[in-house]
């Protein structure tokens, strides 16, 4: 089974939008980022409110400078992992506070390198899985992160459980185009 | 918290291996890394959607620019001899730095061009808004950060009302600093960080 990727407008494109003044493009680009900035602000800050803060802050740096974006440079998704990055540690650096290292679940005793890692990783799988539908997305997050079984997804979801299995396997399809070049 | 069931009962059926091995490779992924967060409070999504809405230094920045190509159009048409100041800047990427406590209004953006093979020398541009003019001796600087420490200056500046631009050069390789810094006071104090922005390790 082949799914095809979504052709939704390219990262890239989105930020050259938002570079132009184009709302509509940075709203786009909130909603495919706001999951993403917000997981790793709460992971490193460790703090929902200062998260939110750094998520703000982040999301107000795309705005301005959003022109000193280049595509030929590196992906979109490095472009505003890095921005997030720097909110995150100026939100840390403001309150003179150390931000806090929590570490990835997948590298629990990684050392720096890996942790940077383990955080470019997280982040990468959490914004490709704001493209999926929201059907896809839905089926997926609660198959590996809520701990219910098959059956209780579908009626949770109240759909036959044929159906969550076919969500689950377009799901990790599209999932699988769209991190391409990732290995975990 | 129970672990996920393994891929064949997540999806069902025999796949072919080619499609085994695609979606193995998303169930790794996904394996691999926390849940993202349940959702996007609304409160986060109020406040950003209001930043779309406030002024963009680009648009200061294009009318700022127009006003420069108008008046140099004038001054050719004028016969005015040699103009300076107007000359492009290809930045090859720039740093949003963002302010401390000390200048919570405080905005700036340092463009950084290609640098020079024969002499090694950088230019920068940097744009800076929101800070108030500095009082009798005082000024601003712009330092780079190493190891906890001002280590290198890359120029001293002032500032009027509205948004300043401050051509400097240098020769520094950025990667052996740990971040930019804006502080104001004198060459004697030691005066707090206005505006931060961390150079990301090479």
């Amino acid at each position: 089974m082949s799914v095809a990727v979504a052709t939704a407008e390219s990262d890239s494109r989105l930020i050259q939008r938002v570079a132009g003044g184009d709302r509509d493009a940075f709203t786009e680009l909130y909603r495919r980022f706001a999951r993403p900035v917000l997981g790793m602000a709460m992971r490193q800050l460790g703090d929902n409110g200062r998260a939110e803060e750094a998520a703000q802050e982040t999301f107000a740096a795309v705005w301005r400078s959003a022109r000193s974006y280049r595509p030929e440079r590196g992906s979109a998704s490095a472009w505003l992992y890095a921005v997030a990055r720097h909110a995150i540690i100026d939100r840390a650096r403001q309150r003179r506070e150390p931000a806090v290292e929590v570490p990835e679940e997948a590298s629990s005793e990684a050392g720096p390198d890996e942790q940077a890692e383990g955080a470019w990783l997280t982040w990468r799988v959490h914004s490709a899985l704001e493209q999926l539908p929201e059907r896809e997305r839905a089926v997926l997050e609660l198959a590996y992160w809520s701990g219910l079984s098959q059956a209780e997804i579908a009626s949770y979801l109240d759909v036959p459980l044929g159906t969550v299995k076919t969500r689950t396997r377009t799901g990790l399809a599209r999932l699988a185009g769209l991190l391409d070049e990732v290995r975990p | 918290m129970r672990e996920p069931p393994d891929l064949h009962e997540l999806v069902g059926g025999d796949l072919p291996p080619e499609e085994l091995e695609q979606l193995s490779r998303a169930d790794a992924l996904l394996r691999s890394v926390p849940a993202p967060p349940h959702e996007v409070p609304p409160s986060l999504t109020q406040a950003v959607a209001e930043v779309s809405l406030a002024p963009r230094p680009r648009a200061r920045r294009r009318l700022e620019l127009a006003l420069v190509f108008g008046a140099l159009v004038a001054a050719l048409s004028f016969g005015i001899g040699r103009w300076t100041g107007a000359e492009s800047f290809d930045a090859a990427y720039a740093i949003t730095m963002e302010p401390t406590e000390s200048a919570p209004g405080a905005a700036a953006v340092v463009e950084v061009g290609e640098r020079d093979e024969e002499s090694g020398n950088v230019e920068l541009m940097l744009e800076v808004s929101g800070l108030p003019p500095p009082a009798g001796d005082e000024y601003y600087a712009l330092w780079l950060e190493q190891d906890g420490e001002w280590a290198a200056t890359c120029g001293y500046f002032s500032v009027g009302e509205g948004e300043t631009t401050v051509r400097m050069t240098v020769s520094y390789e950025f990667r052996d600093f740990d971040s930019w810094v804006i502080s104001g006071g004198t060459r004697t104090d030691e005066p707090p960080p206005l505006l931060v922005a961390e150079i990301p390790a090479a």
